[in-house]
């Protein structure tokens, strides 16, 4: 069993996501990580390459892939594909010129074949400044109702007030959740009623919740 | 070997859903009862195997399926559970074990989710009477079984005292056929004793049944020290196991030291301690007891990633570290992990890895990295008496692999402190090139598999901070093993802890440039990473002189020949970077493997040199690096001339004759100038090879040869019976060719030999027309510096030439036809020689030609020289043309004897349709005639008179055409009739 086996089964066991921040250059992806992980946010220059960050999300692990967004970088996009549960689509509200671009942009991706099935959310970051396109005039821009082929949410957000970043990702992790650990992420509210109708013996193990996932490292 | 079946298609959700439950409903709405027939069981057999196929598209995205599973599995349930009763209740028997059997198979594809299994207090006694039914101790319905025991070990769970189903006179019954029923099954080969272990740990942990653990570990002692079975041993082991995992902390601390005693008698067996399943159960057995002694802790891997909401970061870090007493036992049981790390086989090694570091988790700081040192002690014991880590034993394999693995565990769980990082990483980096050699192949991969998972744990686990200082070494190793180990799954583990380490640290240097050049997929091909990645990434000053190294080191010295010459070819391509300053330097230290025992080495050194020659060969400017190219020819001289020449040593011969070709200079072929004398030697024994590859070695090194010096090739001198790359080196060189090569090229095209390499004849032509055609071009090229042009090529031989290719165009095997289609179109647009009287060389009825070969050629659709059907009807016209005439017809005629039905139906059609077409007798001289045609027919056969081979093709061709009546006109000619019965006599008087 190698080391690529090894990280599936990691993944899996460790109830990890994989999720990748994109979007047009000068979108604020890095700055809503940065926001979330309680950095500073002032001073961020253009992302070259991109960085990992993991967030703990409820029994969950977060990796979250930043990838730059400048046209030059945005070729090697296709790299970082493999077992993506997840994609954050960061939208500058306020920079109307380029949103049919944007539009484009995203729609190409969703033809991805190893983003097949992949949860999207859109973020439209910049709604704290003045002239900022709603959420709904992004969602009708980028016309996201179209896209049949990912379970899809639009948020209006802000990365400097810090508005709806969490709750965006709490959609995330849930539609992921639902998707990748269906098993363990409806036991959770079973397993609470069984144990509650079993109490007349609380030493009665718990019912195994043994999930696909659940193969020993060493087989 | 290289990229395994691509990827796996990836499914965004469970699209086959319909299908499957169809499939299942339809298998489930039988009669379990009823006997079914050949046919029906044939076809419920394939329903079975599609379901299954169905599930198998699934494997690696199994969670897909979780949303379905209830509804899927419950009707299955269900149905083996009314079975189950009405086998129980009312005594009915079945008549098709098949059916019930490929019921429970269904549900054994989805044993993984018991959850779903009906556990009423109602089953229990079903179950129970079920379990000891006939249709279950079928032999073939271990699925059954195996179900059974499963759903059994479920219903063990319900929270109610199991007394409560006893009869008023036995109590306790119903608990001890419960466990009557685990124990029988527990000594079993198959999958039954999965289950029956199973059944007795939930049995165990029952509150109510704990009192009878002592009993049972007691039981398992005696049953082990009497009975030495792997089988039941592995059975109670497991049970036992799944107890200490599963069951309460205070059961384990009860029973302790009989659950060591347990591990210590096993370990005293000498034939269960054989048995690899049996240690890989009693490591996890001893570990799992002193995890449950200890108390548990938050993860520490999971405190250094950052919670979203700000409470949550709280709990987090509230989790803080108390103080506790380390039970005795601990130390002892981890002295048996780092044995067991150290385990022949993989399983072992890797259950003791786990179980040192979740032993590791819950230690105090202090204690977990004494445990870490340990394990990276591991890495010194067989390194001390070993000079290079290539002189490890083999067995150093398991301790590295188990060490490696064990430290990816406790770094994966964030337990490496920063002190120790250093170390570890030096032996990490070690690790990675781990490669045994062991006869012809070796050992070590999942060393450096195992060496890139702990560096891909580190690089998720350590603060940037702490390994900044290892980035520049780590960044340059991983770069070397991306590009150049052998195994794709290497090199992709090393790519994926490369672009871990470039997220996660920004630390290595053009991190992300790199990364982009030795992705998963650009690795993937090691050809592509050979030849494409690796100079890409050494254009990085950072990394060049590390792959510069590692190529010198180790991938010329590789055990495997193709990997040796993909590294020396890599070599060129790094070097090509900066030729004047890599250059010379790579060709110095390759030439220092060239003075080894190991022909292995001898062959990459060689084929380094050879490489590096071409480089500087085409060098925009070779004189530059002439002198460097007259130093790797000398380097020849530090391979022993009996090396070379050794009959086994081919793969150096070839590379020696490769050598010799690239990098000859014109001073080197003057004998009393030539730094390596005996180089004329070393290209003979090439040519004289029996092996295909070392001839083409040699013969490119003959037109090296040929190149620089005027006329050394001598036909005569050469030994080129029956070698076909002879001839066709003897075709380029020859700028500078005499008639003899012409004469003999043209003698080789008369070769119909075999032997037991097979139509060795035919190669021979084949190369022999090459030759020619390359001869004739070449020298018709250069006929404006040549001043005696008419003497290098005199027009006769010329045009013999091209009717020779000619024959060979029209004779009877596809490959030759085609092969002199090629050759003969290719002269046919080759421009005339500058020269005056050029017309003297133009290929006779050019026009005809053109408009038969290349006009038709090219609109028609591609059809080649090879193909009967097409050719031959084109190819009696050329019988127009006098001066080929007697080539062409000898060859048609050996087709028309062909026993190759495409070949010799067109042949003869073509040649009656081309006879009826002539008139009798012909006044115009180039004109054919039937008289003529027969007359040629005839001198073939006089020519020839001894050779059947041609005699019989003959008369075969007679026959055809007096079949045909093609010679009727001929009896109205007085002339005709009389040639016509001069024939005859004329074939059959001598017979």
């Amino acid at each position: 069993m190698g080391l690529l086996t090894i990280i599936r089964k990691i993944r899996q066991k460790e109830k990890e996501m994989r999720i990748l921040f994109l979007g047009l250059d000068n979108a604020g992806k890095t700055t809503i990580l940065k926001k979330l992980s309680g950095e500073d946010i002032t001073g961020i220059s253009p992302t070259l390459g991109f960085n990992i960050k993991t967030f703990v999300h409820r029994q969950y692990t977060l990796n979250i892939w930043d990838v730059g967004g400048q046209r030059t970088l945005r070729p090697y996009w296709r790299n970082y594909f493999e077992q993506t549960d997840a994609l954050v689509w960061v939208v500058d509200a306020c920079d109307r010129m380029r949103m049919q671009d944007c539009k484009e942009e995203l729609h190409s991706l969703l033809l991805e074949d190893r983003l097949a099935g992949a949860s999207l959310l859109v973020l439209a970051n910049k709604q704290d400044l003045p002239g900022s396109l709603s959420g709904p005039e992004i969602r009708d821009a980028l016309d996201l109702d179209s896209i049949k082929s990912h379970h899809w949410k639009i948020l209006p957000c802000s990365a400097i007030t810090g508005e709806n970043l969490v709750e965006g990702l709490d959609w995330v992790v849930n539609d992921v959740a639902g998707r990748l650990y269906y098993a363990t992420a409806t036991s959770d509210t079973s397993s609470k009623v069984r144990r509650a109708s079993t109490s007349e013996e609380p030493s009665a193990p718990q019912l195994p919740v043994q999930t696909s996932a659940a193969v020993g490292v060493s087989s | 070997m290289e990229d395994d079946n691509e990827e796996t298609k990836l499914f965004a959700s469970f699209e086959k859903y319909e299908e499957f439950s169809g499939l299942q409903i339809s298998l489930l709405s039988l009669d379990l009862f009823s006997q079914s027939s050949p046919e029906e069981d044939r076809s419920e057999a394939l329903m079975v195997q599609s379901y299954t196929n169905i599930l198998n598209e699934y494997q690696e995205q199994a969670y897909l399926l979780d949303p379905f599973l209830e509804d899927l599995v419950s009707p299955v349930v269900g149905s083996l559970k009314a079975f189950a009763k009405a086998v129980v209740e009312k005594g009915q028997i079945t008549q098709s074990n098949e059916r019930i059997n490929r019921v429970a198979l269904l549900l054994y594809n989805y044993i993984k989710f018991p959850r779903f299994f009906p556990h009423e207090i109602a089953d229990l006694s079903i179950a129970l009477d079920f379990i000891s039914s006939s249709p279950v101790h079928a032999r073939e319905n271990w699925a059954l079984r195996y179900v059974t025991l499963l759903w059994l070990s479920l219903i063990c769970m319900i929270p109610f005292d199991l007394e409560q189903f006893d009869e008023p006179d036995s109590l306790g019954g119903t608990a001890t056929r419960i466990e009557g029923v685990g124990k029988s099954y527990l000594s079993k080969a198959g999958l039954e004793r999965e289950g029956a272990a199973i059944l007795l740990s939930r049995l165990y942990m029952r509150k109510d049944m704990s009192a009878k653990l002592p009993d049972f570990l007691r039981w398992s002692v005696s049953s082990i020290q009497t009975s030495v079975d792997p089988f039941s041993c592995v059975g109670l082991l497991q049970a036992i196991c799944e107890v200490v995992k599963s069951g309460s902390a205070g059961q384990v601390k009860a029973h302790l030291s009989q659950l060591m005693d347990l591990a210590s008698v096993v370990e005293q067996q000498i034939i269960l301690t054989a048995n690899t399943v049996v240690r890989k159960f009693r490591i996890k057995l001893i570990s799992r007891i002193i995890l449950r002694l200890l108390p548990a802790r938050a993860s520490a891997a999971r405190l250094r990633g950052r919670a979203l909401s700000a409470d949550a970061q709280e709990a987090l870090i509230n989790a803080a570290d108390e103080e506790f007493e380390v039970p005795d036992e601990t130390e002892a049981v981890l002295e048996e992990l780092f044995r067991a790390l150290q385990d022949k086989d993989t399983i072992v090694r890797w259950s003791a890895a786990k179980g040192i570091a979740r032993i590791t988790e819950r230690l105090p700081s202090e204690f977990a990295g004494q445990v870490l040192d340990t394990v990276i002690g591991l890495f010194s014991i067989h390194s001390m008496a070993a000079a290079s880590m290539y002189d490890l034993p083999s067995v150093a394999e398991g301790t590295w692999h188990g060490a490696c693995l064990a430290c990816a565990e406790i770094a994966r769980r964030g337990l490496v402190t920063d002190d120790k990082l250093s170390e570890l990483i030096s032996w990490l980096t070690k690790a990675l090139y781990f490669d045994i050699r062991k006869g012809a192949h070796s050992i070590g991969s999942n060393v450096r598999d195992a060496a890139s998972f702990v560096l891909w744990s580190l690089a998720r686990a350590q603060r940037p901070e702490a390994l900044a200082i290892h980035a520049d070494h780590l960044s340059q190793t991983l770069a070397v093993v991306s590009l150049y180990d052998r195994e794709v799954h290497i090199r992709r583990a090393a790519s994926a802890t490369f672009q871990e380490f470039v997220g996660r640290t920004s630390l290595f240097p053009h991190g992300i440039d790199v990364l982009r050049k030795t992705d998963f997929y650009a690795v993937g091909i090691r050809r592509n990473a050979y030849l494409v990645a690796a100079p890409e990434v050494a254009e990085h000053l950072e990394y060049r002189p590390y792959l510069i190294d590692h190529l010198l080191k180790v991938t010329l010295r590789h055990w495997d020949a193709s990997v040796r010459q993909l590294g020396a070819q890599s070599l060129r391509g790094l070097c090509e970077l900066d030729l004047l300053n890599l250059g010379p330097d790579a060709a110095l230290r390759a030439s220092r493997l060239l003075d080894v025992p190991d022909s292995g080495d001898v062959h990459g050194g060689l084929l380094a040199l050879a490489e590096i020659a071409a480089a500087y060969r085409d060098y925009c400017q070779p004189s530059y690096l002439h002198p460097e190219q007259r130093k790797i020819f000398s380097y020849l001289n530090d391979v022993s001339l009996e090396t070379i020449l050794s009959p086994r040593h081919e793969l150096v011969t070839s590379a020696a004759n490769i050598l010799i070709a690239n990098s000859i200079t014109a001073e080197e072929t003057h004998t009393d100038e030539s730094s390596v004398p005996h180089w004329r030697k070393i290209v003979d024994a090439g040519l004289k090879s029996r092996s295909t590859p070392v001839q083409e070695a040699a013969a490119s090194a003959m037109t090296a040869v040929s190149k620089l010096v005027d006329c050394s090739a001598v036909p005569g001198e050469m030994p080129i019976h029956r070698l076909p790359s002879s001839y066709q080196m003897l075709g380029a060189s020859c700028l500078v060719v005499s008639c003899q090569i012409i004469d003999a090229l043209q003698e080789g095209l008369g070769d119909y030999s075999t032997d037991e390499r097979g139509d060795v004849g035919s190669w021979v032509r084949m190369a022999c027309i090459k030759g020619l055609t390359s001869v004739v071009q070449t020298l018709a090229a250069h006929a404006a510096v040549l001043p005696t042009f008419e003497q290098y090529l005199p027009p006769a031989k010329c045009h013999s030439a091209i009717g020779g290719i000619l024959k060979q165009g029209v004779e009877r095997l596809d490959n030759v036809r085609q092969q002199a289609g090629e050759c003969f179109t290719a002269l046919l647009s080759s421009p005339l020689p500058s020269v005056p009287h050029a017309e003297h060389w133009r290929i006779r009825g050019e026009r005809l030609m053109r408009e038969l070969f290349i006009e038709h050629y090219s609109t028609s659709d591609a059809k080649g020289w090879n193909d009967g059907a097409w050719l031959y009807p084109r190819a009696v016209k050329l019988l127009d043309i006098e001066d080929y005439r007697d080539a062409v017809l000898a060859g048609l005629i050996l087709s028309a004897n062909s026993r190759t039905d495409s070949t010799q139906r067109p042949v003869t059609a073509g040649l009656i349709s081309y006879a009826q077409s002539l008139p009798v007798t012909s006044v115009e001289k180039d004109r054919y005639d039937l008289l003529r045609f027969i007359r040629d027919l005839m001198s073939q056969i006089s020519r020839n008179f001894s050779s059947n081979n041609v005699v019989i093709p003959v008369l075969q061709t007679f026959h055809i055409l007096l079949e045909a009546d093609v010679f009727e006109p001929l009896a109205e000619d007085d002339q005709g009739l009389n040639r016509y019965c001069f024939a005859q006599s004329e074939i059959f008087c001598p017979i």
